[in-house]
């Protein structure tokens, strides 16, 4: 396993926000790993930081070895990228954007996108502004999974999209384009759609890394209790990270706890994603 | 196909303003004299027209040369106008409008670095526009002479010095002499075109227009002196284009030196003949045009580069 991305300490002022405040993340490869965390909370900056496409007021960067600022153009051949659905330009056809990706990139394989497009009911005569948003989606995505990249990063890439959309594009992106040589690193605010394919997990809030963990150690490390209001004062000791009222009964998160003390007050079970970033960020505001 | 093709093609494929406005234009060249001539019916020989016939009949072949390739340069002359507009228009929309639709981060997803993404829109703005319009206006001149040869019964009788390959030559030289001349020329202007478009947070054409405006007033207040909108407009006027590159001193606008007078003609026999290549391009004040352009076209691909995308 070797390391794509290494950031450390990564820091970007936008006048007086600061959008990265010592940032510091890995990606090794063959990882899907979702970069969380509220709005505003430095997200995309990072992510255009991990492209090239912004410049970093201090730490240091590097993307498959590279610096992505001043070698940019090398990387670009490397890694893929997709903001999300509004940069296809709206003129283009898609017999043309295919033609030109194909034309413009050493790494694009035209039978794997074709392959891909078959199955939708994208017209290749059609131009973009004609298709809707997850046709668009799946076109972006289609070209995107027949470049042959080290690392694929996906900046918000099914915002706006309905439910149905957003799980056949996080489907297709499974079953289709992950392998054990490809990378994922994956934004997005809403945690639950990508609960299931990650394998790794960063929170990110106010410009810093608050969680940085793979999902096989979320079970070891976090526990939620759900116990009865007479349990509430003992669980309370136990010093979760929050604790909230559900249907009449206590619930709360623990970091690192005892498992077996907790399993001895009430039900014990792995939280969510959600529930953890709620906890997270509640966690950043105390 | 290389990538630079691709991204030539790319440009195509966006602004069709390069085919579509000649088009228009000899559509409207053509079918105005179409029209004209369906509503004057053809034209009949009657005894002045005899008479005139006989005097056509007599002019020498070097002025019925002279008269052809002038009716050449007439059909040719608004194209060339046209392209002066279309491609600053077509430079200033260029770098701004993949920020606008936010298509520049499709593009910067690819692996074309920013100074092809930036030269490949120069030369669609000097190269293409131009050999678009040059097609344009030959196709026009063909067809409105074809027009002429059957609408005009005398025409035939001159059909030997009016299709004469040596003035059809003649004209194609003096056109593409003249779109060469004007893409030096002009290269400063489309340069800051495209370091406006690269750099506008919005409305290209106020980023393009105020600065040397506001310069030259600002010269003007305080020291009271007038170079910049002097410099200015000598390279955005055409007179000093014309001037130069035809040896036109005094030509004033797109006024030829051609005068008209039933009776004095002085029309040179070929347009050929007024072209002063090496005097244009020898010219010092063309070559500093084409260095400052190169640094505006330079500083438009460090600003597309290192550009926040999303601003």
């Amino acid at each position: 396993m070797t390391t794509l991305i290494d950031a450390r300490g990564l820091t970007k002022t936008y006048g007086t926000t600061r959008a990265l405040d010592g940032a510091s993340f890995k990606v090794e490869t063959g990882r899907i790993v979702g970069l969380i965390g509220p709005n505003g909370a430095g997200k995309t900056t990072a992510l255009k930081a991990v492209l090239g496409l912004a410049h970093c007021d201090g730490g240091t960067l590097e993307v498959l070895g590279l610096n992505p600022y001043r070698q940019r153009n090398e990387l670009a051949a490397r890694v893929s990228f997709i903001a999300d659905v509004a940069v296809l330009p709206r003129w283009l056809r898609v017999q043309q954007a295919i033609d030109f990706v194909a034309g413009v990139h050493p790494r694009f394989r035209r039978e794997l996108c074709d392959q891909f497009l078959v199955r939708t009911t994208i017209k290749r005569t059609s131009r973009v502004r004609e298709l809707s948003k997850g046709m668009i989606t799946q076109l972006h995505l289609a070209l995107v999974m027949a470049i042959d990249a080290q690392l694929l990063v996906l900046d918000e890439p099914t915002l706006g999209l309905d439910i149905l959309s957003r799980k056949q594009f996080y489907d297709s992106l499974l079953s289709d384009y992950m392998d054990a040589e490809r990378t994922i690193l994956v934004t997005t605010h809403q945690v639950e759609e990508v609960e299931n394919i990650l394998t790794d997990l960063v929170f990110i809030d106010r410009g810093r890394i608050v969680l940085d963990l793979p999902m096989e150690e979320v079970a070891t490390t976090y526990a939620q209790l759900t116990v009865a209001p007479d349990r509430a004062e003992a669980a309370r000791a136990l010093k979760p990270l929050t604790e909230r009222q559900l249907l009449g009964r206590h619930v709360f998160l623990y970091e690192g706890a005892d498992f077996a003390a907790l399993r001895g007050l009430g039900e014990v079970r792995q939280p969510s994603i959600s529930d953890l970033f709620v906890a997270k960020m509640q966690g950043g505001v105390a | 196909m290389s990538r630079f093709l691709w991204l030539i093609r790319r440009e195509l494929w966006e602004s069709r303003a390069v085919w579509v406005a000649p088009a228009i234009c000899a559509a409207v060249i053509v079918g105005g004299v179409l029209i004209a001539s369906i509503l004057h019916g053809t034209v009949r020989l009657d005894s002045q027209d005899a008479a005139n016939l006989a005097q056509v009949k007599a002019m020498t072949p070097a002025k019925i040369e002279a008269f052809t390739s002038l009716a050449l340069g007439v059909i040719a002359l608004p194209f060339f106008i046209l392209v002066l507009f279309t491609q600053f228009l077509y430079a200033l929309d260029s770098l701004y409008g993949d920020r606008r639709d936010r298509s520049i981060l499709f593009w910067k997803s690819l692996p074309i670095s920013d100074t092809e993404s930036v030269l490949a829109k120069l030369t669609v703005a000097v190269l293409i526009f131009p050999l678009a319009a040059l097609a344009a206006a030959l196709v026009t001149q063909v067809i409105m002479f074809a027009i002429c040869s059957i609408e005009l019964p005398g025409m035939s009788v001159l059909a030997g010095h009016v299709w004469s390959p040596i003035v059809w030559a003649g004209s194609l030289l003096v056109m593409g002499y003249l779109y060469v001349a004007s893409a030096l020329w002009y290269l400063p202007l489309i340069g800051w075109a495209l370091l406006a478009s690269a750099w506008a947070p919005r409305s290209p054409f106020m980023w393009a227009a105020l600065p040397p405006l506001a310069l030259g007033l600002l010269e003007l207040i305080v020291l009271r002196s007038s170079y910049v909108l002097h410099a200015v407009g000598e390279r955005v006027g055409n007179a000093s284009l014309f001037g130069r590159a035809f040896g036109m001193p005094h030509a004033t606008g797109f006024t030829f030196a051609v005068k008209l007078d039933r009776d004095t003609l002085t029309i040179p026999r070929a347009l050929t003949d007024m072209m002063r290549p090496a005097e244009f391009f020898s010219s010092p004040s063309l070559w500093i045009g084409v260095l400052i352009a190169t640094g505006f076209v330079a500083a438009a691909i460090w600003v597309r580069r290192y550009r926040d995308a999303n601003s």
